[in-house]
């Protein structure tokens, strides 16, 4: 395993989409710091203030798994594409070593890309917009919620990359599949996210005052498929990043609940996706 | 005999279609075996499962002894190196990274053989040129010195001088040579281009529909050859009858061309035909070629 990896590793060096992937990151970083920083600008003149360090250190997470179906499966693909992958079977390294060695390889690159990001938000963003609102368990676990983010998008991505021996199709089927993710979550998170009995405005008191009752929610769609959304959402790394990313201007229960448990979720799915990948490619006939 | 591979009974199937079977074969170390068969005969079949990219259907092949149903024929493939149609090579790094990128692998500590390689294969002057914009030739001396990382014994290559130019098989074949002769390395080679194989093969394996149908050496090859003396004659009836007379196998190809197949003594023919009122306007003694040994072999057209 050493060797595979100390191969790959040198291998990324000098790798151009490793390499543009890190210059992007630096610019979408920059573009953010940038962006947030005009928002600033025009807003503070209404007072308005927002918890924007906490916004930029989560809102990446949306990005990365992009960055990681782009360089998974161009990085392993390209394996299968110049056969270099039969190589490392033919002098006899064990296939799932060869597996778990793409799979560090993709994590670590996930990773590198995500610390660019945060290193440089913390650098800047600190200084110019002011400390995390967070507090420090519920930091540690949104830090632990990405990094197993990250675990995640690797380890579909090398699934796909590794049982799909076409870099094409599996280039295009990654970058699909974090669509539909995407896609998926954004539709499923209502319904996860959805309570019971809602606060709804009953009208106005004679001190003008709002009044508040609570009711039921008619759009509840039951305790089942509700527990059924909610563990599909917190099952796929898109919908664990929807919830973390964005501006949270009421921190919920339910949301400090999911925090903790959110690398769970994704330790078991990288589990049971790698159990898979690693016998699907020992049974694969190689060319 | 030592051998370095052996199959016994070996089979791979692709749903219904068997693309070996009952395949048996033995390649003594030292040897430079050629593997010979049609297109769709199972080479390239049969070398992908030795290499471990593919698993036998049922059978088994040993490589220095060890069965592949052993957990140490990992181990043991440490030892050799391969080219699986075509050469893998990383299109986008020079010859030198490629080269590097194969020690880490291996696991080799240091680079200390790499530019002895490169020169092994005159791959030496490419410099920082990718391996993308190499000739075909280049690309194949590049997988070969790739499958020599390690020190391997035994190297297997598929169709080592398929699309090359005369230039390019003429390297390869003295590469092979070289190899075979200096560092005693073990060859297994599929070719489709038999008089090729014939210059450098000491041991032949024909295989049809997925069998190995017959194993020789060269030197047994040879004695199996049949010799014959092909004549060109004026007169052909006359030539004819004095060949019957005297009980000699020929054949008669042409209206001019005769061929015997026993020893002849040409003076004496020419003399007895002369007094026939025929001329012996030419002459030539032939061997069979590998080629014809197959085909004889296989029966029907050659397709090789």
């Amino acid at each position: 395993m050493y060797k595979l990896l100390n191969a790959s590793f040198s291998r990324l060096r000098k790798n151009k989409i490793f390499i543009g992937l890190v210059i992007l990151t630096v610019i979408i970083a920059i573009f953010m710091l940038v962006s947030k920083y005009l928002d600033k600008i025009k807003y503070s003149a209404f007072g308005i203030s927002s918890n924007t360090t906490d916004i930029l250190f989560t809102n990446f997470i949306n990005i990365i798994g992009f960055f990681s179906a782009i360089f998974t499966s161009l990085f392993v693909g390209t394996e299968y594409s110049d056969g270099t992958i039969r190589n490392k079977i033919i002098v006899g390294h064990s296939r799932k070593n060869i597996y778990l060695s793409n799979l560090i390889v993709s994590i670590v690159v996930g990773l590198i890309l995500e610390f660019i990001y945060l290193i440089i938000i913390a650098i800047v963003a600190i200084p110019v917009f002011g400390k995390t609102q967070m507090d420090f368990s519920q930091f540690v676990f949104i830090l632990l919620d990405m990094v197993m983010i990250v675990v995640s998008y690797s380890s579909i991505f090398n699934f796909i990359a590794l049982t799909c021996s076409n870099i094409t199709i599996s280039t295009v089927s990654s970058l699909l599949l974090i669509l539909i993710m995407f896609v998926v979550s954004s539709l499923l998170s209502p319904t996860a996210n959805s309570t019971e009995y809602i606060q709804k405005i009953a009208g106005i008191d004679e001190q003008g005052n709002t009044k508040y009752e609570i009711v039921r929610n008619e759009e509840y769609p039951g305790k089942l498929k509700q527990t059924l959304c909610r563990t599909i959402v917190n099952l796929l790394p898109t919908g664990q990043a929807v919830q973390i990313s964005g501006n949270k201007v009421e921190i919920s229960e339910d949301y400090l609940k999911n925090i903790k448990v959110f690398s769970l979720y994704s330790l078991g799915v990288v589990i049971v996706i790698s159990f898979i990948g690693i016998y699907l490619f020992n049974i694969k006939e190689l060319k | 005999m030592e051998y370095i591979l052996e199959t016994h009974n070996l089979e791979k199937r692709y749903k219904n279609f068997k693309a070996i079977s009952n395949l048996n074969m033995h390649i003594p170390k030292g040897a430079i075996y050629g593997l010979i068969g049609k297109n769709g005969a199972g080479k390239t079949t049969l070398i992908r499962v030795i290499c471990g990219l593919q698993k036998p259907t049922s059978g088994t092949y040993s490589i220095y002894g060890i069965e592949n149903t052993n957990k140490k024929i990992d181990k043991v493939r440490k030892r050799m190196g391969a080219i699986v149609e075509l050469p893998a090579i990383r299109l986008e790094a020079t010859a030198e990274d490629n080269l590097k990128e194969q020690f880490k692998i291996v696991g080799l500590p240091n680079y200390d053989n790499l530019h002895e390689l490169l020169k092994l294969v005159g791959l030496t002057k490419t410099g920082k040129k990718k391996a993308k914009n190499f000739s075909l030739g280049m690309k194949q001396r590049l997988g070969i010195a790739i499958a020599l990382v390690g020190n391997p014994d035994f190297l297997i290559l598929d169709e080592p001088i398929n699309g090359l130019d005369p230039e390019g098989i003429i390297e390869i074949r003295e590469l092979i040579l070289r190899l075979n002769k200096e560092k005693k390395i073990t060859f297994l080679i599929s070719s489709h281009y038999l008089d090729e194989l014939s210059k450098i093969a000491t041991e032949y394996g024909f295989l049809d529909k997925g069998k190995i149908i017959k194993e020789i050496s060269k030197q047994e090859l040879e004695q199996s050859s049949k010799k014959r003396i092909e004549i060109k004659v004026s007169n052909i009836k006359e030539c004819v009858k004095y060949l019957e007379e005297n009980n000699y196998s020929y054949e008669v190809i042409s209206d001019e061309i005769i061929n015997i197949y026993d020893v002849v003594n040409i003076s004496k023919l020419a003399v007895e035909l002369s007094k026939r009122n025929c001329i012996i306007k030419g002459f030539d003694e032939k061997e069979e070629s590998l080629e014809n040994y197959y085909i004889n072999l296989i029966g029907g057209n050659s397709n090789v």
